[in-house]
């Protein structure tokens, strides 16, 4: 018992699937009847959050006031960008894809540059960046959505493999490569450690800001892919489109036992968060409360999650 | 220390600009000077929009500096302007004071919120400027209002949805945004009318912003766990995403009423023969608040408070409306005349 015990402690992530799971049975007994659909769909509007969860993850990972402020602006303007190009054409899908990551990598860039060089608080250079970006979005589509995503991209998110969505396959691939990165590879132990102790770190002879750099620059390609899938799943963008996604991809982050001061990370606990998050606001719908009571629910049970896990890391010092 | 002064000068300097582009001005109409309350045919105009990201609300603009320009063209305004705020009460509040100090000779407003705008539009009326406030109306007593019956409108969906289904049945309901005035009346009516059809069960009603594709998910997340739905009735703008997330689920499609978009227009039209009626405001509400703002600062007799009749789509009048609606426009006239003004608001009394 207490080895199982140990082994959820060292993989946090499967506590967020456990919470899922549970979620997931009660939204089976309020409904009356339990149904492995609501579990697939579910997982599969998780993915796009996930995804975008996965950036947030690396911003904050690093440590440091590491976050991302600016994701739902890059979701936003990806969105419309990507849609913008493909036109609804198949031959333009390639380069629509290719602009719009361009576009969200050379946002991260921005905001990894200015943290690093100017050695400004990212929860500003994000923001700020963020309200650029928000304007650009403006002044791109003067607030209304004029191309639509190629069919190809279109279908292709809406496809099922085995009977399992597509989205959801893209997610966990994403995940196991980003858990590989981080574990596996020197960029990735350096972002650990640099999260751990930057002081500590750098006299280690980690290369701190390039470090810090690439973990932004990373943060808004991953919002970016977010961005392009979201707006070929949903058939357009909007203004606002990537708004909820803000504060949601923290989190998921946390919720999936993500430190939120950095050092520690889990790419798997980040889906299982934006799975968890998801079914949540499900199971407040199925209940059938009213819409103060859903968010009364809804940040009771976030801030439990918290509290658990947050006991559980006392426990392991 | 020099550098890292300047960098978050510059960030602080840079973001202080976008914010300020955020709520971006756009201003049209010159000339007419500041000599307003001399000549009558001076009056300035302003329209304070709280938001300006969906199609309805970028139609009523449309509507509105239509409207404008032929009332200048006919000498009856000097000049007009729109100001567009991020869809938060306090940016509007901030706008509005800084329109103040601007002195129009009128504002209209489609307000953020029915509340938060009262102490500013107090603040106006104290200065002299009259308010004339429409779509999402607010509150204060001191503004004109140009409402839709919001709460009718909800009973006549309910009503028509009870009488196909025979008074039996699963109603799912799409809610707009929480604690939205607009949202509060439709409820009001959906409540009031359901309780007349003690058999209609309501299974669901998830917030969905008036937008398709947050009503598309939450839709979609919500139908697995749901029984058989009968019907959805909602504020309009959702419609057709519920249709998508049926279809994506592999369900048939309920009558769904609608709300006028386009998509959901052409969709309905596409069906040969679905039966269902669709309800909404129109965005040229803005052209009538105009007119009716010009009619009030040349002294004519308005009621404070008067009512738009709903433009109303059902399968007699489909075929017309599919066909002068683009897919993300909203089924409207495209705006309302003075004359049209005159007869059907300036005479209402207002105690309705």
């Amino acid at each position: 018992m207490t080895r199982i015990g140990n082994w959820m402690n060292a993989n946090r992530w499967c506590w967020s699937l456990l919470g899922s799971l549970v979620l997931w049975l009660f939204i089976g007994f309020f409904s009356g009847h339990l149904n492995f659909q609501t579990l697939v769909v579910n997982a599969t509007l998780a993915s796009f959050l996930g995804i975008i969860g996965l950036g947030q993850m690396f911003a904050i990972t690093g440590g440091g006031g590491g976050i991302n402020l600016s994701v739902g602006y890059t979701v936003t303007i990806t969105a419309f960008l990507s849609e913008g190009i493909m036109k609804g054409l198949n031959s333009n899908l390639l380069l629509g894809i290719v602009v719009s990551l361009l576009i969200a990598l050379v946002i991260g860039m921005l905001c990894g540059l200015i943290i690093t060089v100017f050695r400004i608080p990212p929860i500003v250079v994000t923001l700020g960046i963020g309200y650029l970006v928000s304007s650009a979005s403006q002044v791109y589509t003067n607030g209304y959505s004029a191309g639509s995503p190629s069919p190809l991209i279109a279908h292709f998110v809406k496809e099922k493999l085995a009977g399992i969505p597509v989205m959801i396959l893209v997610a966990v691939v994403l995940a196991v490569l980003l858990e590989l990165l981080l574990r596996k590879t020197i960029f990735g132990r350096r972002l650990l450690s640099m999260g751990q102790n930057a002081t500590a770190s750098y006299l280690a002879g980690v290369p701190n800001h390039r470090i810090r750099f690439l973990s932004f620059a990373l943060s808004g390609l991953l919002a970016g892919f977010g961005g392009i899938l979201l707006s070929a799943y949903v058939g357009g963008a909007f203004l606002g489109m990537g708004n909820p996604y803000l504060l949601e991809s923290i989190g998921v982050v946390v919720i999936g036992g993500t430190m939120i001061s950095g050092g520690k990370s889990t790419a798997f606990g980040t889906l299982g968060g934006a799975l968890f998050l998801t079914l949540l606001l499900t199971l407040v719908q199925v209940m059938k409360l009213g819409p103060g009571s859903q968010d009364i629910v809804t940040g009771l049970v976030i801030v439990a999650v918290l509290l658990l896990a947050t006991r559980d890391r006392k426990a392991e010092s | 220390m020099k550098k890292k002064f300047f960098g978050f000068l510059s960030i602080v300097m840079a973001s202080s600009l976008l914010l300020a582009a955020c709520g971006s001005q756009s201003s049209s109409g010159t000339g007419g000077g500041k000599n307003g309350k001399v000549g009558k045919h001076n009056w300035k105009i302003v329209l304070s929009n709280s938001y300006n990201g969906n199609s309805w609300r970028q139609e009523m603009v449309k509507s509105f500096k239509t409207a404008a320009k032929k009332a200048k063209q006919q000498g009856l305004i000097g000049s007009f302007q729109v100001v567009n705020a991020n869809n938060t009460a306090s940016q509007q509040v901030s706008q509005m004071k800084s329109l103040i100090l601007k002195h129009p000779d009128a504002i209209v407003i489609d307000a953020a919120s029915p509340t938060a705008l009262n102490g500013v539009i107090q603040q106006a009326n104290a200065a002299g400027i009259p308010i004339f406030s429409f779509d999402s109306v607010v509150s204060s007593p001191d503004a004109y209002k140009v409402k839709y019956d919001y709460k009718k409108m909800g009973m006549e969906e309910v009503n028509y949805v009870a009488k196909r289904l025979k008074g039996k049945g699963n109603l799912l309901i799409l809610r707009g945004v929480a604690g939205s005035s607009v949202d509060q009346d439709f409820h009001a009516g959906f409540k009031k009318a359901l309780k007349k059809y003690p058999n209609i069960k309501v299974v669901g009603q998830p917030f969905a912003n008036w937008t398709e594709t947050t009503a598309q998910s939450k839709v979609q997340s919500l139908i697995p766990s749901l029984p058989k739905v009968d019907a959805v009735i909602g504020e309009g703008g959702m419609e057709y995403g519920a249709i998508k997330a049926f279809g994506a689920a592999g369900r048939h499609v309920p009558i769904v009423t609608g709300g006028n978009r386009g998509y959901f227009l052409h969709w309905w039209k596409k069906q040969n023969g679905y039966k269902t009626v669709s309800l909404s405001s129109a965005p040229a509400v803005s052209s009538a608040a105009l007119w009716l703002a010009i009619d009030v600062l040349n002294k004519k007799k308005a009621p404070k408070s008067v009512y738009m009749p709903a433009v109303k789509v059902t399968n007699a009048n489909l075929d017309k409306a599919a066909a002068s609606t683009g897919l993300k426009q909203v089924y409207s006239p495209p705006t309302y005349s003075q004359q049209w003004v005159a007869k059907n608001l300036l005479n209402q009394n207002g105690s309705k």
